[in-house]
């Protein structure tokens, strides 16, 4: 996806709208350190986050409880935090994915109408 | 944030010199410390892993490694912007293509970069009174001095009080403008928009009063005109401080119920997510 051919507003507007939803995705995977899901966000298609966007994510997400860490010692550097769902972070995922679903299905059939109304 | 202390001097502290502008950045948006100290700890241990990497790969630990690293990553600049924010502004633009640095004073025009030396805010940690302000207000209580000891003088020491009054209140207007504007725009860590304030609406009033001092009071006339032309500018400087006032109100109140609204509450105005991010966490 490349964000010269598209409006980078709306692409930056819509990043942001999913952003929260994809790291809680990649944690309820198990339990992740910052850098790795820095890494796998970076390597999907169209979201390419870096990690002045993920690290404050990550250190909100925290504060509100939504997702808990262990630190656990580093043979160099900092200690690292591994970062876990909470209950509530894992109901907010649900919550989350239950509107993306809904919001897809929506969006995909009047994709599907106008290809059709093209096609004819 | 402190580095391992296994990596030669020089390399911890090419580290906690990268770690600490992000950590001042942070500070400077009024980030908590817990918060901060999560990033920081973050980034640190990205760049511990970067070295890891490239060192298990057959590089060679040395200072321009490091710096290669930390010159991949986000600046610190890019910790400015608002959460969840600052990199996807970013990443529209390729990294590569991105600007990476603050353009050096040299680079700059050099009228506005002495402009900006004013009104950038000054680096600090604690929240202080703005000087400018104090500086402000205190040309302007010069100035009104001057004008005192102008009504009080003979006609030839008058005008000279009245000129050094006109000019002093002139200059304390001027600090105080670009004081409003610098404590507007230091997130919190400038205070006394209040004295600011009181020094930009002292303007209209103790400026057109110097004038008169100055062309006016030396002529019966003049007492008349004056003293219209004081009553005048007595109304109009109510109305702006009135105006004012108000103004305050209303962007307090907005601010106000802006505050209620949580973030969390926002974002759920805008819950899409990644299909492929989906299957992998189901």
């Amino acid at each position: 996806m490349e964000d010269s051919s598209m409006d980078t507003t709306w692409l930056s507007q819509m990043r942001k709208g999913i952003l929260e939803l994809c790291v809680l995705a990649v944690v309820t995977r198990g339990e992740t350190y910052g850098y790795a899901i820095v890494e796998t966000l970076g390597k999907i298609p169209g979201m390419e986050v870096t990690e002045s966007t993920v690290y404050p994510l990550l250190a909100r997400l925290s504060s509100e409880g939504l997702l808990k860490h262990r630190m656990a010692k580093s043979p160099n550097g900092p200690a690292r935090r591994y970062y876990s769902l909470s209950a509530a972070g894992n109901k907010r995922l649900n919550e989350l994915s239950s509107a993306w679903g809904t919001i897809v299905d929506s969006v995909s059939s009047l994709l599907s109408q106008h290809e059709n109304s093209v096609a004819s | 944030m402190e580095t391992n202390e296994t990596y030669p001097e020089i390399i911890t502290q090419t580290i906690n010199a990268f770690v600490d502008r992000i950590e001042q950045v942070l500070l400077t948006r009024g980030i908590a410390r817990a918060e901060r100290t999560s990033i920081c700890t973050e980034v640190e241990t990205q760049i511990h892993l970067m070295i890891e990497r490239k060192v298990e790969s057959g590089s060679e630990l040395s200072l321009e490694l490091v710096k290669g690293i930390i010159e991949s990553m986000d600046p610190p600049e890019s910790y400015a912007a608002p959460l969840d924010t600052a990199a996807i502004e970013s990443t529209s633009t390729s990294p590569s293509t991105a600007p990476s640095k603050t353009p050096k004073p040299s680079e700059r025009n050099f009228g506005f970069a002495y402009l900006k030396t004013f009104l950038n805010t000054p680096k600090r940690t604690t929240p202080s009174v703005d000087w400018m302000a104090m500086a402000g207000v205190g040309a302007i209580c010069i100035g009104v001095l001057l004008f005192q000891m102008a009504l009080l003088s003979g006609r030839h020491g008058g005008e000279v009080f009245a000129v050094g009054s006109f000019f002093m209140i002139f200059a304390g207007a001027i600090a105080s403008i670009v004081s409003f504007w610098r404590i507007r725009h230091s997130n919190g860590l400038l205070t006394g928009q209040k004295i600011a304030s009181i020094g930009m609406i002292a303007v209209p009033f103790f400026l057109i009063n110097a004038l008169l001092c100055a062309f006016l009071f030396t002529t019966p006339i003049g007492y008349v005109v004056g003293a219209v032309l004081m009553l005048a500018s007595l109304v109009y400087g109510n109305y702006w401080a009135v105006r004012k006032v108000i103004g305050w109100l209303g962007t307090y109140s907005v601010k106000v119920s802006n505050a209620d609204v949580k973030p969390s509450e926002v974002r759920n105005d805008t819950t899409e997510v990644s299909s492929t991010i989906l299957e992998a966490g189901a």
